[in-house]
């Protein structure tokens, strides 16, 4: 009866060790994962910013030639203000997404002038644009995946427990509004 | 019976415990199908032409300029043709291409891949993260407007090929030059000096704690000389298990360079950057 006793408390004790070996990996790679979150989301931001600096230069470059299309300039530079400010990722998509149609506009009216297509600075600024799209678009990308893979972590059985008890929840997603799937082609 | 079915409860218990634990952490992190690219050539080349669209002399041909740009400078400059994209746009295509394969070196990321589509008549330039800054997408925009476009459109693709490897090398070579690969080495010596002390540490306290057991083990009759031996031999064949966990994250990437060609990619990362265009 004793012995039992004794078998009974070391199982008890193995068990305890275990649960807590466990736990202490599942918070980890919760951590980790959330991490890689945070990377990426700081990817998607240099990017964004990387734009954000294209664009006043591309703006000017535009105005030598098409000085009068007033509309598209302003909202332009409220979109850009707005990402200037924008704090969550639902603000920042929001902004992005205003800046994109902004920009898709520019490019329609540069359609317009033939002149300004021949411009050498024009073409470097639309390479470096065209570029910066495709990075955004990768790092927005990226980001989702790494927002996907640390929602399902935590949401699993049993990670979700260990999950609870952090008091994590899932992550934000960087979407693209309605209409506004693709960035801006650049074309040209 | 009834009594001995009560003893093993606990055991059934701990047994039921440990294979939950076990699938536990056995809970795999989610991975992403993605449709199928070009396996990275076997043995490592820079050139590869999957269309079919150079012809084998051409190809040998831009493989050693591409070698030389290689040794002079470190960069891995990569061309590929394909027959088609599958359904995928070139800039997915090249991103995923170039982290499949991990053109350029591991923390340096200066790898650059020009990816050409045969059927779509699409190229692109994709940059590592460390050549963002030598090799502007404006500048790749313009090597494929004044070296590549006018020669594919005039029907010779590997003239336009070379000619933009020259445009590149040239804007490459107005820094200082890098060998290949020049502090990777120095990384994984200091890697194999700290598996061999630990390994080294490992034996000594296996060998003390043997023959502090020793005396208390077998009996009287094993001699000191052949106990030591067993206890020594004995010792490689039980590291692994307790080195498991070192083993995996010291394995480290093998980039040995074989003389005259190019050797091999490093895990180089790409962010998305550079410049596309058609013919």
């Amino acid at each position: 009866m004793k012995r039992t006793g004794l078998v009974v408390l070391i199982v008890l004790l193995a068990l305890v060790v275990l649960f807590a070996s466990s736990f202490v990996r599942i918070s980890n790679s919760i951590v980790r994962a959330e991490e890689d979150v945070n990377v990426q989301w700081s990817e998607v931001q240099n990017q964004l910013q990387r734009r954000y600096d294209l664009i006043p230069n591309l703006v000017e470059t535009v105005k030598g030639y098409a000085a009068h299309e007033e509309e598209v300039f302003t909202a332009i530079a409220e979109a850009r203000a707005k990402l200037g400010g924008a704090r969550t990722v639902d603000e920042t998509a929001q902004a992005v997404n205003q800046l994109e149609g902004a920009l898709s506009r520019l490019l329609v009216v540069i359609e317009n002038y033939p002149q300004l297509k021949a411009d050498a600075h024009f073409s470097e600024l639309m390479y470096e644009l065209s570029g910066t799209e495709n990075r955004i678009a990768v790092a927005r990308m990226r980001y989702n995946e790494s927002v996907q893979s640390y929602n399902v972590y935590i949401r699993v059985f049993p990670n979700s427990i260990v999950a609870g008890m952090k008091g994590v929840s899932p992550k934000q997603m960087f979407e693209a509004a309605e209409g506004a799937e693709r960035a801006p082609e650049v074309k040209f | 019976m009834n009594h001995v079915d009560r003893r093993r409860l606990p055991v059934w218990l701990f047994a039921i415990a440990v294979t939950f634990l076990l699938a536990m952490g056995a809970l795999p992190y989610p991975a992403y199908a993605k449709t199928a690219l070009p396996a990275r050539p076997e043995p490592a080349r820079l050139m590869t032409d999957l269309a079919g669209m150079l012809g084998r002399s051409a190809v040998d041909e831009i493989e050693s300029q591409l070698v030389v740009l290689w040794q002079d400078t470190g960069v891995q400059f990569t061309v590929v043709t394909v027959p088609d994209l599958g359904r995928d746009t070139i800039d997915n295509y090249s991103v995923r291409l170039f982290e499949e394969w991990g053109i350029g070196e591991a923390g340096k990321d200066n790898g650059l891949l020009l990816l050409i589509a045969s059927e779509e008549r699409e190229m692109k330039f994709e940059t590592g993260y460390g050549l963002e800054g030598e090799l502007p997408d404006s500048f790749l925009g313009k090597v494929i407007d004044q070296a590549l476009v006018p020669k594919f459109k005039a029907g010779d693709p590997a003239a336009g090929i070379k000619a933009s490897i020259t445009m590149v090398s040239d804007r490459l070579k107005g820094r200082a030059g890098e060998g290949p690969g020049s502090d990777e080495s120095s990384d994984s010596i200091g890697e194999i000096a700290a598996v061999i002390v630990f390994l080294v540490v490992a034996m000594v306290i296996i060998a003390i704690s043997n023959r502090r057991r020793g005396p208390r083990g077998k009996g009287p009759g094993s001699g000191s000389g052949s106990g030591g031996g067993g206890g020594t031999w004995r010792t490689p064949m039980t590291l692994p298990k307790s080195t498991g966990g070192w083993g995996g994250s010291s394995g480290g990437r093998s980039g040995g360079s074989s003389s005259g060609g190019f050797g091999g990619f490093g895990g180089g990362r790409s962010g998305g950057g550079g410049a596309k265009g058609g013919w």
